[in-house]
């Protein structure tokens, strides 16, 4: 399996996938994603528009990376319009914790959206006190 | 008309996840000559992809020498259906305890695979006890 990221802005990456992702592959890019974490990384895309094969190893890897950036502040979200892989995603009900939308330019507005959310929340608790 | 021992593959894996993939294009091979469609073979490798997976992390115990760590896959090819069996010569386990872990959506923590497979197949069923080994066998027919 390929990994190949990008920079889309300031603050957010996008991870490309292409191949497998199986327990073979899949310490690869929780590596990958641990690292971007680790770096200062916290907005994630994850994009599976070249994935031909996800199970539930590679399904883990992504719901602990998305928990590690929002524990960083972040987020993360998967880009991906195969059929195979969404019923993946609706079996195991995590089309929500995984902001799983169609492609990477969704995925992007989802994470600004989700970002200016928690700008909004913070705001909204300093007016309170 | 065919025996079923006529129509089945009979395949032997080393236990290691880099032949996972192996497993999944053995099992897509089959299922297409059983006339399978494309979104049923893709349902069936999952299926089978877990249950090897399954083999490789948890059959084993670390001490077990890497060549006594197998995988056999038999696949029954059918008219508009498949069968297949994934056994190993494992510890075994006691099967109830994965309807004990059953959940309602995943967090992470494990335990979704055998529902997974019970998800994209037809019919499940798992031979095993502790000490014993596992076998799997799993059905998918031709969606209609």
């Amino acid at each position: 399996m390929r990994i190949n990221t990008d920079a889309i802005d300031d603050q957010t990456v996008v991870c490309r996938l292409a191949g497998e992702l199986d327990a073979y592959t899949a310490p690869d890019l929780r590596d990958t994603l641990e690292e971007h974490v680790r770096s200062g990384v916290a907005w994630i895309i994850v994009d599976l528009g070249q994935l031909r094969y996800l199970d539930s190893t590679g399904l883990g890897i992504l719901v602990g990376a998305a928990k590690q950036c929002r524990q960083a502040g972040g987020d993360l979200a998967v880009a991906c319009d195969r059929r195979n892989l969404l019923k993946i995603f609706q079996i195991s009900g995590t089309q929500e914790i995984l902001n799983v939308v169609a492609d990477v330019e969704a995925a992007h507005a989802r994470l600004q959206e989700l970002a200016r959310g928690r700008e909004t929340g913070a705001g909204d608790a300093e007016e309170g006190t | 008309m065919s025996s079923k021992t006529a129509n089945t593959v009979k395949l032997v894996l080393p236990g290691r996840s880099e032949f996972l993939q192996v497993a999944r294009l053995a099992t897509g091979g089959a299922a297409a000559r059983a006339g399978l469609s494309v979104d049923d073979i893709e349902d069936l490798k999952v299926a089978v992809g877990e249950a090897c997976t399954n083999v490789v992390d948890h059959a084993f115990p670390e001490s077990t020498d890497e060549d006594d760590r197998r995988i056999t896959l038999r696949m029954t090819v059918g008219r508009d259906e498949i069968t297949v069996e994934v056994e190993d010569e494992g510890i075994g386990f006691d099967p109830a305890e994965l309807e004990r872990g059953r959940r309602d959506s995943y967090d992470g923590d494990g335990g979704l695979g055998f529902w997974l497979i019970k998800e994209l197949t037809d019919s499940v069923r798992i031979e095993s006890a502790p000490g014993s080994g596992t076998r799997v066998i799993m059905v998918k027919r031709a969606s209609r």
